[in-house]
């Protein structure tokens, strides 16, 4: 079939009408809704009788005094009302339904390892984020704890950072140095009645710049767990929740729960230590929060209060670390790393579980890697961490966090106060996803806190540790990663025992030193 | 009828025809056709390579002059990023780790999987139920096999209890001095089957009638072995060792899962302190230098490989 040509005049008159189509669509777009309604009042003749008083002038003539009647007239008027109606146009200005909010989605970002978790942030908390508000989608993602960072840093780099995005505490300095992340001082100040019950709020502020950076979603800290069928038999009673184990007292008490496949005790004449059947300590020194709590116990600290410089050759420091390693290699009650892991190839929790050691400083937290009670025939207790010159823990939290380059930070800090505010979702971030204590202390109490399915069946140690302030942040600083791998690099030649603390904390210092004054220039921060 | 190659009027009419002339023309355009497929087919490839392979290389050469943290613009550095991998205290332990890691892993698994290749060359019983066992290791995963290792190397693993059967001291097998060793141990099993694959290939090529010459010449078992086995070996002895060399300067998965690098900096591989400095410490730049420094390592070392090998190898 032949077509017929595009002319011209065809092409002109196919844009006219197209134009006048446009314009004509265009004038279709939204306006105001200006409703003209004619209002046509429809009545009723109706009689209504009005008594109308005539008043008649009347000639009184008074010639005698003869009273003649005179006839009064008394004329009744009624009165027939008509109304005439002119039709008249009311106009009625109907106002239209408040505009909905701007339909928002967000995309949140979060590393975890359990599951139960994965499932409960995106299927529940998510879920009732975005009942609540309904203009907000929330797109969530989780990552593994071991691919988070690599993942969150490519992802920044590429210009694709999730809205809000979940971080250790301690390594927040870092992606503030580098300008990555929002300053939520408005939000906070603006929301402070909210979240007044997030104390941790002040774990977000950055040391360097005293701003806000992060809202607490969580608290870990340590407190030490214990195999109360050993320290039973051993006929040892816990510490009371006041009165923390002084450092002698706990060498005391773990020198008894250390013993040899003999039944000797650590000091007693042969005493096998290659054939330890049961440890009274047990140490790791292959994370931090298990590293520095003898270093806070005894008034140390690792890094100074400005995040600057490293403070491992305090005195207190080294005396801390050494009194640490000696649990291993003087007193001989604790084992050394190698053993350690040993006994720890059958998990995180295996000292506690297996049999091998009586008692553990663990971190509150990952809570579904606890066995259930039922399936023990011991109890695992928990008390206060120990003192030294003062009574002391290590703690860190995680913190949320709006990307700087988020597009859409009212909503991802409306999600973020959500998590912590929402009583149930915070409270279920503790017990269903494995977070640690929850941000908002509203919830720390036991009976806000349930009946819990795993062990430690109490966590009033580490509540009372919080609310003591016997918990020491763990000190941040921008260059966290890099800065602790150096230091520990040199703490574990004396943890393996290969050469004196005293030594140690001479290239701990250095190394770690090194590490901050780089960075610091790097980031030209002075 | 027309004859073939009788000509005709027609031809007669058109002149003297130069029959080159139309090949050449056909063959010419035959083959800038063939290009123009050739190249159109090798399109999806080139691009990948330019994109995926060539931008990257050149990228982190670039990236490895500057101080760029993934968030903030990158900053001109010089040679800066450089000199430092030759001071910096972690990158030279990372380098010796990864140079004794090559020296001992690059023979020894050579010679083993040989030794194993030369055994399962053999006509035995259940030839293939060995060969795939052997080969196992190969298709595992290098995560779980490096997680089996770490209970395997446990103080209290199956090591030191097979060394306790004989009475001999438990072993620190990750302990500072042991750990890279005990490394060294999972990759040699690890690629054992794949070195032996490569072996059977080669020694089941090596003619037939050279063996029976040698045994012409009174060759016993050895002198076969030391005198054809061995020479016609040679070219894959260079394949194995030049893969093996590149291959080990990479090692990363063993160290990351089974001591993370420690004790200390004791099984710190140069992979691993580029995946660190990249991933772990926003110093992009940093990592880029230290990949084209262990490049400028194998390269070396490769070209060393090459060089000699007109000594030593023997091609039929």
């Amino acid at each position: 079939m032949r077509k017929s040509p595009i002319t011209r005049r065809r092409l002109l008159a196919a844009g006219f009408v197209g134009t006048a189509a446009a314009a004509a669509l265009a004038g279709c777009g939204e306006t105001q809704i200006v409703e003209k309604e004619v209002v046509k009042v429809v009545t009723q003749e109706v009689p209504v009788e009005r008594v109308v008083t005539q008043i008649v002038e009347k000639a009184k003539v008074v010639e005698k005094e003869v009273p003649v009647e005179v006839q009064k007239v008394v004329t009744q008027i009624v009165e027939k009302e008509t109304i005439v109606e002119k039709e008249k146009i009311v106009e009625k200005v109907v106002t239209a339904a408040p505009m909905a909010p701007k339909a928002v989605t967000i995309e949140v970002s979060f590393p975890a390892n359990n599951p139960a978790n994965i499932d409960y942030i995106k299927n529940t908390v998510n879920a009732r984020f975005m009942a609540a508000n309904p203009h907000i989608t929330v797109e969530s993602e989780t990552v593994p704890w071991g691919e988070w960072s690599p993942k969150l840093r490519t992802r920044l780099a590429a210009d694709e950072a999730p809205d809000v995005f979940l971080n250790d505490e301690i390594i927040m300095p870092g992606y503030v140095a580098r300008g990555a992340i929002l300053a939520l001082d408005e939000f906070a100040k603006r929301d402070a009645e909210q979240i007044a019950n997030v104390p941790m709020l002040d774990r977000g502020m950055d040391n360097r710049t005293g701003k806000r950076y992060g809202l607490s979603r969580n608290a870990i800290g340590t407190a030490m767990t214990y195999n109360a069928r050993m320290l039973e038999e051993a006929g040892i009673e816990p510490a009371p929740l006041n009165s923390p184990w002084t450092w002698d007292e706990y060498l005391e008490n773990v020198r008894v729960l250390t013993f040899d496949t003999s039944g000797r005790h650590p000091g007693d004449a042969g005493f096998d230590l290659d054939n330890v059947e049961q440890w009274g300590a047990y140490l790791r020194d292959n994370w931090v929060t298990q590293i520095v709590p003898t270093v806070y116990q005894n008034d140390g600290e690792i890094i100074d209060a400005q995040a600057r410089n490293s403070t491992f050759n305090l005195a207190e420091t080294e005396a801390g670390l050494k009194w640490r390693n000696d649990l291993m290699y003087v007193h001989m009650v604790a084992p050394d790393p190698d053993e350690t892991a040993a006994i720890e190839s059958g998990g995180y929790h295996a000292p506690l579980i297996n049999g091998r050691a009586a008692m553990y400083e663990h971190l509150l937290g990952q809570e579904s890697h606890w066995p259930d009670p039922a399936s023990l025939d011991f109890e695992i207790g928990s008390m206060v961490g120990l003192s030294g010159t003062r009574p002391s823990n290590s703690f860190f939290s995680h913190q949320m966090h709006v990307a700087k380059s988020s597009a859409h930070p009212e909503e991802a800090w409306m999600y973020m106060v959500f998590q912590v505010t929402d009583e149930q979702s915070a409270l279920e971030i503790y017990t269903k996803a494995d977070y640690g204590l929850p941000a908002n202390t509203k919830l720390w109490t036991p009976s806000a806190l349930g009946a819990r399915s795993q062990y430690p069946t109490s966590i009033d140690p580490w509540l009372h540790e919080l609310d003591q302030g016997w918990m020491n942040g763990l000190g941040t600083n921008v260059a966290w990663v890099e800065w602790y791998v150096a230091w520990r690099a040199e703490y574990q030649e004396s943890s393996f025992n290969r050469r004196p603390i005293s030594e140690s904390v001479v290239k701990m210092q250095e190394e770690s030193q090194k590490v901050l004054d780089r960075v610091f220039k790097d980031l030209q921060l002075e | 009828m027309q004859v073939r190659g009788s000509g005709g009027a027609a031809a007669a009419s058109a002149g003297p025809v130069n029959p080159l002339r139309g090949l050449r023309q056909f063959l010419g355009r035959n083959i800038i056709q063939e290009q123009l497929w050739g190249l159109l087919l090798m399109l999806p490839y080139l691009i990948n390579l330019l994109l995926f392979t060539a931008g990257p290389i050149i990228a982190a050469f670039l990236i490895s002059f500057t101080n760029y943290d993934l968030i903030r613009r990158p900053e001109w550095l010089g040679f800066e990023n450089y000199t430092l991998g030759a001071t910096d205290k972690q990158t030279i332990a990372a380098f010796k780790n990864t140079g004794y890691y090559v020296l001992w892993y690059v023979p020894s698994s050579m010679i083993i999987s040989l030794l194993l290749a030369i055994g399962l060359n053999e006509r035995i019983r259940g030839i293939t139920f060995y060969r795939t066992l052997f080969f196992l290791p190969v298709v595992a995963s290098g995560v779980a096999t490096a997680l089996l290792w770490r209970f395997i190397f446990n103080k209290r693993g199956v090591l030191n209890w097979v060394l306790d059967l004989f009475g001999l001291d438990a072993v620190q097998w990750l302990g500072f001095e042991m750990a890279l060793n005990s490394i060294i141990i999972m990759s040699v099993w690890q690629g054992l089957g794949i070195l032996m694959m490569y072996w059977l290939a080669g020694l089941q090529g090596v003619p037939q009638h050279l063996y029976e010459a040698a045994e012409i010449d009174g060759g016993g078992r050895w002198a076969k072995f030391r005198h054809v086995t061995v020479p016609m070996l040679t070219p894959f002895v260079l394949l194995l060792m030049i893969l093996g060399v590149i291959g080990s300067f990479q090692v990363f998965t063993a160290s990351y899962i089974i001591t993370g690098g420690g004790p200390g900096y004791a099984t710190l591989t140069l992979a691993l302190q580029i995946y660190r400095m990249g991933f772990e410490n926003f110093r992009m730049g940093y990592a880029a230098a230290l990949a084209y420094m262990m490049f400028l390592a194998v390269f070396i070392v490769t070209m060393i490989q090459w060089w000699a090998q007109k000594y030593w190898v023997h091609y039929e």
